[in-house]
């Protein structure tokens, strides 16, 4: 199964708020992959398992991994093209 | 049913804030959560840290807004505190600290048990989200149209 990341600087409030979105949002298409909220100093250990990285905060942008602008899914300005991006990533 | 029901204290509600910088609203905020009784005393300093590090500025349709918050080890008691601000003041960029955005509207959160709290920011964000409920709350002039519109069924 996929596993979608989404990091925020302490892991509590955006990031889950975030990856609660995410993950809905993937339920309703009928995508079935993993969504979890992690906090940024924990993102090195487990990038290499990661599908996409759903970034909320600076500098992160270094991996090697697709990454999807999780701003977008909080404020919901621009929130079709992150998610047509992240559905585009999850594809086989 | 709307989560925000009975979670706007009266006493961590404050409208026309003039303060000086970012700085100022945080320490503020972070004094009305603190004689409530919401946090403890490190709460401000590690807000502020916080900010400082990963700042949560958010750029909105017609008005922006910030939300500070912290570890849930600084809280008591779960709380929002909340200022309407007189002139924009200038918080960073969550996705990019070098961009400045001027903020209207702080929801300044303590947070105890952050599963609890998803729902609470997640319908902050929908109700901001909606550029006239945005307008509305930037502009109310009374507590009572503040929670209304936040506290409000959601008509979906």
């Amino acid at each position: 199964m996929k596993r979608v990341v989404v990091a925020c600087g302490s892991g509590v409030a955006t990031s889950q708020t975030v990856a609660s979105k995410v993950n809905s949002m993937l339920e309703d298409a009928g995508i079935n992959c993993t969504v979890e909220a992690v906090d940024i100093k924990s993102l090195d250990s487990i990038i290499s398992t990661v599908d996409v990285y759903v970034t909320i905060v600076p500098g992160s942008r270094a991996y090697d991994v697709p990454t999807v602008n999780g701003i977008a899914f909080l404020t919901g300005i621009g929130i079709d093209e992150e998610f047509e991006k992240l559905k585009e990533y999850l594809k086989d | 049913m709307n989560i925000l029901k009975g979670k706007i204290n009266p006493d961590l509600l404050v409208f026309d804030l003039v303060k000086k910088d970012a700085t100022e609203v945080i320490e503020y905020l972070a004094g009305l959560l603190y004689q409530g009784g919401f946090v403890k005393e490190t709460y401000l300093e590690a807000i502020l840290k916080r900010e400082k590090e990963f700042p949560t500025g958010l750029f909105l349709t017609g008005y922006n807004i910030a939300i500070p918050h912290t570890e849930t080890c600084e809280v008591n008691q779960a709380a929002i505190a909340v200022a309407v601000l007189k002139k924009p003041i200038i918080f960073r960029y969550m996705a990019d600290p070098s961009q400045e955005v001027p903020v209207s509207l702080v929801f300044m959160l303590a947070i105890k048990d952050p599963k609890a709290q998803v729902p609470v920011l997640a319908q902050i964000m929908k109700i901001v989200g909606r550029e006239e409920k945005l307008k509305a709350l930037v502009n109310a002039e009374d507590q009572a149209t503040f929670k209304d519109i936040l506290e409000k069924e959601d008509e979906e």
